[in-house]
This record gives structure tokens, sequence and C-alpha cells, in this order.
């Protein structure tokens, strides 16, 4: 759908040259979609143009790479040279020293454990809670239920920044203070993750639920044997969109976390930056660390990261 | 909706007498949403209330405190570090603005027209950032913005001097906007995509047999009609920017930077509570912020409003 309107644009713009110079019929006849190539020499400017174009699209691209490039090669440079050597494009000596210092000299294992729990724990939490109150909003009948979903949604406004000082406070209360479930717990209602779930439920044909209420299902049984088998794709979207989120959280994970043992991995490199003497080498060798996980599932799932990512409105929080 | 009335009727007419209690609709949509519902409450609705709450006094640590009605809120108005920090963050908002609205547009716009090969694979170039933290964006460009660094080796190529970027206090607000550019303008082109694609093609068509060339049809087509989906990213790009906070913090700590020209207000505000405990000043710094990003967010709606009119 998309590529047909893609190659619809591009037989428009090269359509008034066509007509022009070669004076092929009306020209409100709509442009033939997936025509084969239409021949060399009408196109040689339009190909000339493409070239331009791509080079100076690339320039700006290879702008956006070099940054990864420099994180990899500060991390394989010799600790002392990180900064000295931060305007030279090729590492002068190549070492795995960082790497053996972060593993002897810090808990980095056990931060990079701790995003793996927090990101999970908030994830499955996150889809229990919001799928299910995600059926409620979207196929159960009930009053005042738009003005619950708007009210949910209209709290996006508000920043989080507000809320760090109460949060705070509860968390002390609560005895959450420096657990992992002081992380989780208070971000689980995601109202971004109900809103696009809803949206996704609203979307499924009625006809099934209806079948099933004829039936005498209960609305727990179709809940958990049509409702769930059917948003797993919804699930997955919100999966990536969740993890990703705490796993690259610093702030709340910040004020919570107290012992250096509970530290998540941005937690823990930020604990690096803030020492008497910043390690740098342990810095950029730990970001490494933070930043392959989210690559390879990157370009394992490039599909849904982008789909995903680019419906998810206000962002964060 | 349609066939939730259906439902209803369904439920009068027939199963209504033999229904247990638990299967009631409303009892049934109370069971699902309770989760969401309880935790909501205790951590939106609840905490936004009490840091309302707390902003009207005064509090030394946790537990001790005293109701001062508005004198928070008149301390801050003669908070000179406050009002620097809140020119600093309105500059570096309104540089995002200037560079993450049309940058990423006509990335997008470029990267839709078929004037580019694989645009996928561009995309997920520029979106690869997008996916890094902002702790490794902040680790980065503190070696990219250090005097030695790639940034100054890349002027040399052209002449220009060296500048101490995480140095000198007017460069602070001007580095941040650099990491913004590269963190940020990935999502954007997405957004800018997904808006573009939503245009009817009819129109480019006709345009085009208008004569309009490619320039035309991006200025008198996709701009305006992408009017609704620009709104969207401007009120994003005002709500990330008031929010600045983890850029200053990685490259310079809570000292807010070379003579505090990167602190932003909500450093002042974690600073406020973190640093010296006064939870109930930095609450109202909160507050004020708050009602700063929405009376913000509705002047742009009614800006673009008025432009609609005309």
């Amino acid at each position: 759908m998309n590529r047909e309107k893609k190659s619809q644009l591009r037989t428009t713009a090269s359509q008034q040259e066509r007509t022009a110079v070669m004076d092929r019929g009306p020209a409100d006849v709509p442009p033939r979609l997936g025509r084969p190539d239409t021949g060399g020499q009408r196109r040689l400017t339009g190909r000339h143009r493409k070239i331009i174009v791509t080079a100076l699209v690339s320039v700006i691209a290879v702008a956006f790479l070099i940054p990864f490039y420099w994180l990899l090669v500060s991390a394989f440079r010799p600790a002392n040279r990180v900064f000295a050597d931060a305007g030279n494009f090729f590492p002068a000596s190549v070492t795995l020293d960082n790497f053996d210092a972060l593993f002897r000299e810090t808990s980095v294992v056990t931060w990079f454990m701790n995003s793996v729990i927090l990101a999970a724990g908030s994830t499955i939490g996150s889809l229990v809670v919001v799928t299910m109150a995600a059926y409620a909003l979207a196929k159960i009948e009930f009053p005042f239920r738009n003005t619950i979903f708007v009210g949910i949604l209209a709290s996006q406004m508000l920043p989080f920044h507000l809320l760090l000082i109460p949060l705070f406070m509860l968390t002390i209360n609560l005895g959450l203070i420096d657990t992992h479930l002081g992380v989780i717990v208070p971000m689980l209602a995601h109202p971004f993750g109900l809103f696009y779930m809803r949206q996704y439920m609203l979307g499924l044909p009625q006809d099934v639920f209806d079948a099933a209420r004829v039936d005498g299902a209960s609305e727990y049984r179709i809940f958990f044997g049509i409702v769930v088998p059917m948003v797993k794709p919804a699930m997955a979207t919100l999966a990536i969109i969740f993890s990703l989120e705490q796993w690259n959280d610093l702030l709340w994970p910040l004020i919570v976390m107290r012992s250096s043992e509970n530290y998540p991995l941005a937690v823990g490199i930020t604990t690096l930056i803030g020492l008497h003497r910043p390690r740098w080498d342990l810095v950029m060798t730990a970001a490494v660390l933070a930043v392959i996980p989210i690559m390879i599932l990157f370009f394992l799932m490039r599909k849904q990261f982008i789909n995903g990512l680019g419906q998810m409105g206000t962002g964060s929080k | 909706m349609e066939t939730s009335t259906l439902s209803r009727e369904e439920r009068r007419s027939r199963s209504r007498p033999k229904r247990p209690f638990l299967h009631r609709p409303p009892v049934v949509a109370a069971i699902f949403l309770l989760p969401f519902l309880v935790l909501f409450g205790i951590f939106r609705v609840w905490a936004v209330g009490y840091a309302v709450v707390l902003s009207f006094q005064d509090i030394e640590g946790v537990g001790v405190s005293d109701w001062t009605g508005f004198d928070n809120y008149r301390r801050l108005l003669s908070d000179s570090t406050f009002f620097l920090a809140l020119r600093n963050t309105a500059l570096y908002t309104l540089g995002t603005l200037l560079i993450l609205i049309p940058l990423p547009f006509v990335l997008a716009a470029v990267l839709r027209s078929k004037l580019v090969a694989r645009p996928v694979m561009f995309r997920s170039v520029f979106f690869l950032p997008v996916l890094t933290s902002l702790v490794v964006v902040g680790v980065i460009f503190s070696l990219l913005l250090t005097t030695h660094g790639l940034l100054n080796s890349f002027l040399g190529l052209f002449g220009l001097p060296q500048q101490g970027w995480l140095e000198t206090r007017h460069l602070a607000i001007p580095a941040m906007i650099i990491m913004a550019t590269w963190r940020w303008t990935g999502i954007n082109i997405i957004y800018f995509t997904t808006g573009l694609s939503n245009i009817p093609n009819e129109l480019y068509e006709s345009a085009s047999v208008d004569g309009a060339g490619a320039l035309r049809k991006f200025w008198y087509l996709s701009v305006p009609l992408s009017k609704p989906i620009i709104l969207f990213v401007t009120i994003l790009t005002i709500f990330g920017g008031f929010q600045l906070f983890v850029e200053p913090l990685i490259l310079w700590g809570t000292g807010g930077g070379p003579g505090q020209g990167g602190l932003s207000v909500v450093m002042h505000l974690y600073r406020t509570a973190f640093t010296s405990f006064q939870l109930g000043y930095a609450s109202a710094i909160g507050v004020v912020l708050a009602l700063m990003i929405i009376v913000l967010s509705l002047v742009v709606l009614k800006l673009f409003g008025f432009f609609k009119k005309d």
C-alpha cells in the first residue's frame, strides 16, 4: 500500500516532463501503477537528481552514525587515551583492558541483570494491567466509560517531574525504597499503553464477541479465550515500548535505588561519571553494553520498532 | 457502539434475571479495570493532588511539615536561580523547535519522494539514536564535544576556531541542542512520514497536472496539509524541552554546567528536592513547571487554530 503510493508519486513526478516532451496523451490519465522501467533517455535528469539527493542524505546519515562509531572506538582505546584521542578517527592502539576493568572493578553484571529484571517486570506487569483495563474500556458497556478514558489520557499532559516528590514519599512509606518493586509498581498504569491497546481492541470484529456471548460464554472466558490470543500483536508492540522505556530510564530508578547492588545499568553508569575522578574508560564500555541488547533487538524486529514507536503519542510516563 | 447496545438489549430480555453478580457488566468492567484504576488512582491522581498540597507546605526531610500558604510561590518569584533555569530551559526548547521541526520534516518528505534510493535503510539509520538511552547519548557527546573532540576537529577543517563546548557558559545550551538533534530527529521523521502518507495522492497528481514541480508541491501541499502533525510534534517538543534533565546531569553532574549555563528547571527541582531536601519548595517548582507546559501547549493550539481559519 505504502509502496504503491510511493511508486505513484514517482510516476507523477516524472509525468509532467513526460507529457511535455513526449506528448503522451491527455495529462489527466491517472499514472499507471507498477509500471516497469520507463526507459533510460527520459529519466536521465531524474536519475541524476536521485543520485545527488541520495548522496546528500547519505552524508547526513553518516553524520548520524559517527557517534556510535565513536562510542565503540573509545571503548577500545587505552584508558588514558579516551579523551586525549577523542578527535582521532582511528584508534592508535586497540585494547580490551577497559572491558576487563569494568568486569573486575564494578558490579556491571549485577547492574545488567537489574536492568533485565526491571524491564521484564515492568513489561509483564504493565501488559497485564493495561490489557485488562483496555478490554473493559473497549468492549464492555458501563456508566462513565468515556469519562474515565478521557481522564486517563488527559493525565498525559502533566510532566512526570510534578509527581517525583509525592511518589518518592509514597515509595518510602510503602517500604518500597531501594527495591525493584519500588521502581516498577508506580509506573505500571501506563496511559499510552492503555490508549494503544484500547484502539487495537476497538478494531477487533464484534461478531466474535457477540457469538461468544450468545453461546453463554462469560466475559472472563471471552477475555482469556478470545481477546488475549487476538491482541498478541498489540502486546508485542507494547512489550517493545515498555521494555525500552524501562531499560533507558534514569531518573526514577536513580531516586528509588539506594544501594549499588540494586542499580540498573543507567544508574550505574551515572555513578561512574559522578565519581571524584570520573572513570571514563569504564563509562564507555558500560555504555556499549547498554546499547548492544537494544541494537540487536532492533535489527531483529525493525518493523515493530518503527511502527510501535511511531505511534507512541505523548511519549513516556 | 451499535453492537454494545445490542448486547444490552439481549441482557435485558433474556439473561438478566439469571445473571449472577460477578457477571453483570458493570461488575465485570470494574473487575477488569480495578488493577489499572487502583494504580492510576494512587500513583497519578493522588500524587498530583499531593504535589499541590506539598507545594503549600514547608517540609524539612520527611515527616515534619508546616502549612505556609503561598510562601513557596512567593519565594519562587525572587529565586534568581529558578529564573536562570527557566531562561536556559526556554532557550533550549526554542532551539530544539527551530531544528527538530524543519529538519525531520524535510528529511521525511525527501525519503518519501522517491528521489532517494533505499529510504527504509536511511529511516532506520536516523532512527537508531532514538533507541539509545539519554545516559548513553550524554556519554557519547561528552566525547564528541570535548575540546580536542570530533566536533572541534571538524570545525578545524573549515578553519573555524575550537570551542570549549562543555566549558563555556553560553555554549551549554547549543551543546545540548546538538545532542537533541541527534537523539530526536529519527522519531520526528517517523511522525512526519505518518502524517505525509495520510495526504491523498490525488492532490499531488492534480498539482502535477497543473505543472507544479517537486518544490512547489512540497511547499503548497505537503507543508500546509501536515499542519495537524506539525502541531502534534511541536507540542511534544515543548513537552520534552521543558523536561530537560538527563542531558545536563550526564554532561555536568548536578552542578548545572559552566556558570550554571546548563541548569534546567527540572535540574533545579531535583537539586532542591534531593540535595537540599526542601520538598515543599521543590513541589512548588513542579506545579509551576506543569502549569507552564499546559499553558504553552494551549497557546500553541490556539495559534495553530487561528492559522487554520485564515
